[in-house]
């Protein structure tokens, strides 16, 4: 148990990491991108279904680099917490905790299927 | 130029959402879409980022002070993260005026929430559950470890999933539904519910925000910002607690929340 305590902990650390790096991205890239964005909030009054994928084939396309690296940014910080659970479920199984190894694939099996979620929501 | 006003905001968010306990989503979400008039579902999916960011940032500390229980945090992540996703499809046929009024709801019972009388009962026999996989713990208080059981772990369950759906509706973290499903139903000790619910957040947040953000519906101009400021202000906000009278705090935002509660309620009608 006092392991998993410590590991848990050692993983918490490389989340917070994870976060100043995911944060340094975003804030590179919304500078990037800044001065692109006269009024950005006008477009964004009302609701337009455009995805992820067609926004990342737009902005190639327009060089606009900065919303790109934007995105990666952005795409780092949601994974964290997945990759938490990712980690946490490995623990457990090498400690040979099948119950709580079991959980935890069906959180991580979750929040995958979530993600799927999106590219198929209109 | 507009879009910089957004991270001083953002950093103010994050620091009343801080010394209160309440997420940043409650005050970002208002702030969005009433005051920069952004559409509620891109202003729902700009607040799950920020709390993924705070959620993830501060889990470390809450680790290191022994209050976290992560193999409660695991079991009740099941219960949060399909609610979330059936937040997110909900959210998808409800109307944006209907998520006004949601919302609206949601601050007017936050509000009510601040002046609950906080009891501390403990459970005298650890739920069978709880016993298979070894959920009881003990946590540090006055310089002695306190051990406890845990008490009806389906219920906290289930009101996990609720919670979920909620989170995953209105882009807040629901930390106020988890914190009453483990202190209400399951007995956990107060110190241990809001150090485990403040874990288990960011992992509720990133099953919508996945969702959202391959939908589309994360959009850079706004996330940015709101991320960065929300950290920022956060990290603010927990070197600055100490020193702050946090009753007072709560006592004026009360009053800020049902003002804005009112506003987007007649948002959501007009």
């Amino acid at each position: 148990m006092k392991d998993i305590n410590k590991m848990e902990l050692l993983i918490s650390k490389f989340l917070r990491l994870g976060v100043i790096i995911s944060g340094l991205i975003i804030l590179s890239g919304w500078l990037m991108s800044f001065e692109a964005d006269k009024n950005p909030f006008i477009s964004l009054q009302s609701y337009q279904h455009f995805s992820l994928i067609n926004s990342l084939e737009m902005n190639f396309i327009l060089n606009n680099w900065g919303k790109v690296i934007s995105y990666l940014g952005l795409m780092i910080l949601i994974s964290l917490p997945v990759l938490r659970v990712f980690l946490s479920t490995i623990l457990f199984i090498r400690q040979k905790e099948k119950m709580m190894a079991f959980l935890g694939t069906v959180v991580f099996i979750g929040l995958i299927l979530s993600f799927f979620m999106g590219i198929e929501g209109k | 130029m507009i879009s910089l006003a957004l991270l001083p905001i953002s950093i103010v968010a994050g620091f009343i959402g801080s010394i209160l306990g309440l997420g940043g989503g409650v005050v970002v979400v208002p702030v969005l879409t009433l005051y920069f008039g952004v559409e509620i579902r891109y202003a729902v999916a700009a607040s799950l980022i920020s709390i993924i960011a705070t959620s993830s940032g501060a889990a470390a500390s809450f680790l290191k002070d022994h209050l976290t229980n992560v193999r409660l945090a695991i079991l009740l992540e099941i219960g949060t993260v399909f609610g979330a996703m059936t937040g997110f499809l909900l959210s998808s046929s409800l109307k944006s005026s209907s998520l006004f009024i949601f919302f609206g709801g949601f601050l007017i019972f936050s509000a009510l929430m601040m002046f609950r009388q906080k009891n501390d009962p403990r459970a005298k026999i650890n739920h069978p559950w709880s016993e298979k996989l070894g959920l009881n713990s003990k946590f540090p208080e006055n310089g002695k470890w306190i051990h406890y059981n845990l008490a009806n772990i389906p219920l906290g369950l289930f009101s996990m999933y609720f919670a979920g759906i909620i989170s995953g509706i209105l882009g807040i973290g629901s930390g106020i539904f988890k914190m009453m499903a483990m202190d209400s139903a399951m007995k956990v000790p107060m110190k241990v519910s809001s150090a485990t619910s403040n874990f288990m957040i960011g992992v509720t947040a990133a099953a919508s925000a996945g969702a959202y953000f391959l939908r589309g519906d994360v959009k850079p101009e706004i996330a940015s910002p709101v991320a960065i400021g929300i950290i920022i202000g956060a990290w603010l906000g927990a070197k600055v607690m100490p020193k702050l009278n946090a009753k007072v705090i709560r006592k004026a935002f009360i009053i800020v929340m049902i003002i804005a509660a009112t506003q987007m309620i007649m948002k959501g009608l007009s």
